[in-house]
């Protein structure tokens, strides 16, 4: 199994779960979940990160905020990010874009591909049957 | 006085040698003598009369008419009872005792002055007048000569006689040449008498002689003048005549070019009469036509005949005619060109048929050879009236439109300058038209913003351009307002572009509205399909084989599929919902209800909630006859207290009461939860506006207050809330108490 360890950063707590299950049964990552902006910085910090999923529309503070927050950290600033959002309206992604995240993730999206999405969108490769 | 007989005996006896010297040497001077007896053998005297005569007839008729007697009788001349004053030049005393006693003896009263020196003899000229000289020829130290010299030299014409002694013939010739009137031997002095009394006729003679002659003179010198004076007179007339025939004969050429030219501008007028384009009515000072011109048979429909010597006042509507003659009259008091009609008062004219149509009338003076005509040339202005009419009315509606409009109409010149500023563009501004005009469209309020020049230019160039959404400030306002319009260019006379027009209107609202659908949409979207990724990622899993030997998960994820899929349902109702009554598509069905027992209802529905909760439900019923739709009233009552359940803490109360107020009835549902931060009292009424995101996940859809709102509002009543944080909040709505009139039994039973 692949040793990788993903952060997921979403306030919604079914889609944690789905996640959490469809990255661990696909491609055999640990994942690590955070449902608020708070709890999340504090979990990058915490342990070392493959990548971080980022939900976007968070109370408090949003997913924008958070990414530039992880960007200014030393700790966390090498780690890639991927947005995670249902904004999926043509404005809302170029200005996701524009933040310099790693990727932009819509949602809904297929749990059977969203693995195989995150490794395209970061160059890694995914292991043989998973 | 001396008689002429004796004069005549004298001169037969004058010596025929001095008679001789006399007649030719001074004809000025004629012997008198020489007119008696020897004038007939002195041709030379006859033939040249005297210098100074103007020719001999009036002289010879003179002399003939002219009796020598008759000479006596001028004055100046001494006569006999006066004595003879004589001067006596003699240097021995005897004889010139001797020549006055010779003189006195034959009759002479005489007084004479004797002088014997020169001197003596010019002093005493120059004192006395004398009759008569009497000079000696040898005188000591001068000469009777001489004493003939200095009378003559003093002018004095008084007759010198000497009285000599010897005298050679000689001397005599020159005496009598140098005007010697006579000599006389003193030895032979008895003949002294004689020469004096003949010198003395002759003075006489010679006097009367020179008035006659001055009469001559005058009298041909009057003639002479007057004959000056006539052949002047006759110079100057032939002057004038000759002046006069020039000047007729110039004038007749003239005349006659003038009168050759008048026939060529006569039969050009004729033509050009016959064949203006409007009608031309001549006149006389009376007001009747004198002539007609072919286009006003036309115009007016009658037959020259029909015209001509009528009072002109039959082509004028009778209403006008008073004030037509009136113009006339004015006319005539001052002939000259003028137009009637193309100011004030408009004037008409009349047809035969008694129709009418708006002229101007070109009045202007006509000379004739009798009287001064008048020309009017009618000129029918009904298409021009209407045009201006039309144009005046085009322009006055364009005035409005530009000025009522609610748009902003602006326009530029070639400089960018605006040319025109509508009060609409003075609404949006913000800025008077007085700071605008003349101002560069770059400069002040730069509505384009930035690529503002590069827009206008390209309008300027002939293209039209559309602004879409377009941020504006209006003056002084740090605010983005938004308009939108066009831009299109603006050609003059020959289509060259002579500036810009733009038309614009401030689309501030519907940018908001726009907005706020925009982002509506982006949270509808989001809202949806938050539980879709759910759903779509447990069902996606189960689906995707990798949970078969998972029960658990595979169970977990069925679950979250189906708590999605209501929350989906919910949303969409509550979305659809809102929208409805939004859009007014739903009316409240509006029945008797008792506001008691819809309290006791929502507590009944909501009280499992609450028990799973841990919450107590308290409800305190009031029994008010409501006039509401009652599952709406209930919806509303369900929703509150939902909200308050989810948000109060394990083991405290939400209570329910009512209470009239006046017209109204007021509900109450208290909490004691978190309480909402001031800044949200007024939002969380708004769709997904809930306090905090993760409030969705109470089960919530956001819309819930939104719908209250809407239910409450169309009732007629109010909502709101009143919160401290962290010590709960109390949700209140009105509704109105009194009956609403009867309504339409099909309102009732809609909905």
């Amino acid at each position: 199994m692949d040793s990788r360890r993903l952060l997921i950063i979403d306030d919604e707590d079914d889609i944690r779960e789905v996640v959490k299950l469809a990255l661990e049964t696909t491609a055999g990552w640990t994942v690590v979940t955070a449902a608020s902006a708070v709890e999340g910085l504090r979990s990058a910090e915490a342990a070392p990160l493959d990548a971080i999923l980022l939900d976007v529309s968070m109370p408090e503070v949003d997913g924008p905020s958070v990414f530039e927050k992880l960007c200014r950290n030393p700790l966390t600033r090498r780690v890639p990010v991927l947005f995670l959002t249902a904004k999926v309206q043509a404005n809302d992604r170029r200005r996701l874009a524009a933040l310099g995240a790693a990727g932009v993730i819509p949602k809904p999206f297929d749990p059977m591909r969203l693995a195989a999405e995150i490794a395209e969108a970061l160059g890694w490769e995914l292991e043989e049957g998973c | 006085m001396i008689d002429s007989d004796v004069e005549m005996i004298g001169a037969k006896n004058l010596p025929n040698a001095v008679g001789r010297l006399l007649g030719p040497a001074d004809p000025a001077h004629p012997v008198p003598g020489r007119r008696a007896g020897e004038e007939a053998r002195d041709s030379t005297y006859r033939g040249a009369p005297p210098a100074g005569e103007p020719g001999g007839h009036g002289f010879e008729g003179w002399r003939g008419a002219e009796a020598p007697g008759r000479m006596t009788t001028s004055a100046g001349i001494p006569t006999e009872r006066q004595p003879l004053h004589v001067l006596l030049i003699e240097n021995d005393p005897a004889d010139a005792e001797l020549v006055q006693a010779e003189l006195r003896r034959a009759g002479f009263e005489i007084v004479a002055d004797v002088v014997q020196e020169f001197r003596e003899f010019e002093a005493k000229l120059d004192d006395e007048s004398y009759d008569m000289v009497l000079a000696d020829y040898n005188l000591p130290g001068w000469n009777g000569l001489e004493a003939l010299a200095g009378l003559r030299q003093r002018g004095h014409d008084v007759p010198f006689i000497l009285v000599s002694g010897a005298l050679g013939e000689e001397v005599a010739v020159e005496c009598v040449k140098q005007g010697a009137w006579d000599y006389v031997l003193k030895d032979r002095l008895g003949r002294l008498p004689l020469a004096v009394r003949r010198a003395l006729d002759e003075k006489r003679w010679i006097a009367g002689r020179s008035r006659a002659e001055r009469e001559i003179r005058r009298l041909n010198e009057e003639l002479e003048r007057r004959v000056a004076e006539r052949t002047a007179q006759l110079e100057a007339a032939n002057r004038d005549l000759k002046l006069e025939i020039a000047e007729r004969e110039r004038a007749q050429a003239e005349q006659e070019r003038l009168l050759r030219q008048a026939e060529a501008i006569e039969a050009r007028f004729r033509g050009l009469l016959e064949s203006a384009p409007d009608p031309i009515v001549i006149m006389n000072p009376g007001g009747r036509i004198v002539l007609v011109n072919r286009r006003t048979e036309d115009v007016f429909g009658y037959q020259r005949d029909e015209l001509l010597g009528k009072p002109v006042e039959r082509l004028v509507p009778e209403r006008l005619r008073t004030r037509y003659r009136e113009e006339l009259s004015q006319y005539w008091s001052r002939p000259h060109k003028r137009l009637l009609g193309s100011s004030g008062a408009e004037l008409f004219a009349q047809r035969r048929d008694g129709s009418e149509f708006a002229v101007e009338i070109g009045l202007s003076p006509l000379e004739s050879q009798a009287e001064t005509l008048a020309i009017s040339i009618i000129h029918d202005v009904t298409r021009r009236k209407q045009s201006e009419e039309a144009l005046r009315l085009e322009k006055e509606f364009s005035e409005n439109l530009i000025n009522s409009s609610f748009e902003g109409i602006l326009a530029f010149d070639r400089q960018y300058r605006y040319t025109l500023w509508n009060p609409g563009m003075e609404r949006m501004s913000g800025l008077d038209k007085s700071q605008v005009l003349g101002q560069s469209a770059l400069e002040v309020f730069p509505f384009l913003g930035d690529s503002g020049g590069q827009l206008l230019s390209s309008v300027l160039e002939g293209k039209s351009a559309t602004i879409r959404d377009r941020p504006y400030r209006a003056g002084g306002s740090d605010r983005d307002r938004y308009f939108e319009g066009s831009l299109s260019p603006m050609q003059g006379r020959q289509g060259e572009i002579v500036g810009g027009l733009a038309i614009i209107r401030d689309i501030t609202e519907r940018h908001a509205v726009e907005a706020m659908k925009d982002e509506f949409i982006s949270v509808v979207s989001h809202e949806l399909r938050t539980p879709l990724t759910s759903i779509r990622g447990a069902l996606g899993l189960l689906a995707g084989d990798r949970l078969a030997h998972a029960p658990q998960a595979s169970r977990r994820m069925l679950e979250i599929a189906v708590a999605n899929t209501d929350r989906l349902v919910r949303l969409i109702n509550d979305i659809l919902d809102l929208e409805r009554m939004a859009s007014g598509r739903v009316t409240m069905a509006k029945r008797s209800c008792d506001a008691g027992e819809l309290m006791i209802q929502a507590t009944e529905l909501m009280r499992p909630m609450a028990e799973t909760a841990g919450v107590t439900l308290s409800v305190k019923p009031q029994t008010v006859e409501l006039w509401a739709d009652p599952d709406r009233i209930l919806q509303t009552l369900t929703n509150l207290l939902s909200n308050a359940i989810k948000f109060s803490p394990p083991s405290s109360t939400v209570r329910l009461d009512a209470a009239p107020e006046n017209d109204e009835i007021i509900f109450r549902v208290e909490d004691q939860g978190r309480g909402i931060p001031p800044d949200k009292l007024e939002s969380i009424f708004g769709r997904f506006q809930q306090v905090d995101a993760s409030d969705s996940r109470k089960g919530g859809t956001g819309l819930g207050l939104a719908i209250c709102r809407s239910i409450v509002r169309q009732h007629g009543g109010r909502i709101w809330v009143e919160s401290a944080l962290g010590q709960g909040s109390q949700f209140f709505f009105t509704l109105p108490l009194r009956h609403e009139t009867a309504r339409p039994a099909a309102d009732q039973t809609h909905g």
